[in-house]
């Protein structure tokens, strides 16, 4: 079953590729849930309580290189980690490496650059038993450092005489922008210590160094910059968990009497 | 909170959070904006009657702007391939044998300037400058800024 669901999603990958990009995580949010219904784990109770496992989850986007493979004028990684803090808490992290190139009406735009984001996520799923899902909301500070070329320049003017096409290539090095970012996502455990995930990120530039004689529309980890400073992504994430410790999951009598009754 | 009302909010969210800035709807390259004015009464706006404009372009091509029209003020687009434009200013020219003829050439020097993402850059006009003039109709051709960067204001006041 679970591996039925696992060709499905991915299958669904590829095939939604042509949909419009908010039609994708909708569908797939649709069906993690069902396949974390379905999900059923092997009990492994050593007490009375479940356990909960505490470690660091490694991984990385899976959308940047299926983006690359359909879209070559953009080639990005993005590497994912989280370290579980307590029941609810996880410290998160993401770097990421982009070039990617937008073709504009009058001129073409090359982004080349780094970014880090820092921060934590707060489960808010109650998971029953030994289940290890997550719906989270996070918060992250970003920043990232960057180049733009851009080339290939008309200037923009009345059609009714000859256009004039710029030859030189306009380069603004040494830019940086750093940014807040709230999350809202989920985590599906597949397998034992392998994770699947979705999120949404919704940006807000606090700050960034302008360009002379251009502006920042496109950066790295923020992708487009709209009209309001704000931005807006989407991460489908694996991820592989490197379990250190654990702890009792219900550490208080009542929940166990509440679930006695039950 | 739930996960149907998480899932929920997902939903809203992903539909309402774009805006498109895909139309350029900013000021790109200005245009050169001509007055008339009467050549002794010289703050009097004064109508040109059915007059019509052409401009040369760096094809060395005549390039028609309007239509005849008698009126006081005029918009011209200036070459952005080239640092001059060739501007001639026919008047009653709905009518070939009244037809008077004045010509001149803008110089100018190039710069682009960014407007925004859907607009790309826009050329102005600096340290513009009026030679070759001729006076068949006209009496003088006046400079009102130095730069044209915007259509705000009148940059040239023909007085005839």
């Amino acid at each position: 079953m679970i591996l039925k669901m696992n060709l499905l999603l991915i299958s669904l990958f590829f095939i939604n590729f042509n949909f419009t990009v908010f039609m994708k995580p909708i569908v797939i949010i649709i069906l993690m849930l069902y396949s974390a219904t379905n999900y059923s784990q092997v009990v492994k109770q050593d007490s009375l309580f479940y356990k909960d496992v505490y470690g660091i989850r490694l991984g990385f986007d899976i959308s940047n290189p299926i983006q690359t493979l359909f879209n070559n004028k953009r080639k990005s990684i993005e590497l994912v980690a989280d370290y579980r803090l307590s029941k609810k808490y996880f410290l998160a992290a993401e770097i990421g490496f982009l070039d990617n190139t937008i073709n504009e009406n009058y001129y073409d735009v090359q982004t080349k650059g780094q970014y880090i984001k820092l921060g934590a996520n707060y489960n808010l799923y109650k998971n029953f038993l030994d289940m290890e899902n997550e719906v989270y909301l996070g918060l992250r500070y970003g920043f990232s450092f960057f180049n733009h070329k851009v080339s290939k320049i008309t200037i923009n003017s009345d059609i009714i005489l000859p256009e004039n096409h710029l030859n030189n290539t306009l380069s603004f090095t040494d830019l940086n922008a750093h940014w807040g970012e709230l999350i809202i996502g989920m985590k599906v455990a597949v397998y034992e210590n392998v994770f699947l995930g979705v999120s949404a990120g919704f940006k807000r530039l606090i700050t960034d160094k302008e360009p002379d004689n251009f502006k920042n529309i496109y950066m790295p980890g923020f992708n487009r910059v709209y009209l309001n400073n704000g931005g807006f992504t989407f991460n489908y994430t694996i991820m592989y968990r490197l379990p250190l410790y654990k702890k009792n999951k219900i550490d208080k009598i009542e929940d166990v009497k509440s679930i006695e009754k039950k | 909170m739930s996960i149907k009302h998480l899932f929920i909010v997902f939903f809203i969210a992903t539909l309402f959070s774009c805006e498109r800035d895909d139309i350029c709807i900013d000021e790109n390259t200005p245009q050169l904006i001509i007055r008339f004015h009467d050549a002794i009464e010289t703050d009097d706006l004064k109508s040109v009657s059915n007059l019509f404009v052409k401009v040369t372009n760096s094809l060395d091509e005549i390039v028609e702007i309007n239509v005849i029209k008698t009126i006081d003020s005029i918009v011209v687009p200036l070459n952005v391939d080239q640092d001059y434009t060739k501007i001639t200013l026919v008047k009653n020219a709905n009518i070939d044998a009244n037809a008077i003829t004045d010509e001149f050439t803008l110089n100018y020097t190039l710069n682009s300037i960014y407007v925004s993402r859907s607009c790309g850059y826009k050329s102005i006009y600096n340290d513009i400058i009026v030679s070759n003039s001729s006076s068949n109709w006209l009496s003088q051709i006046q400079k009102e800024v130095d730069d044209i960067e915007n259509e705000s204001i009148a940059h040239l006041t023909i007085f005839h």
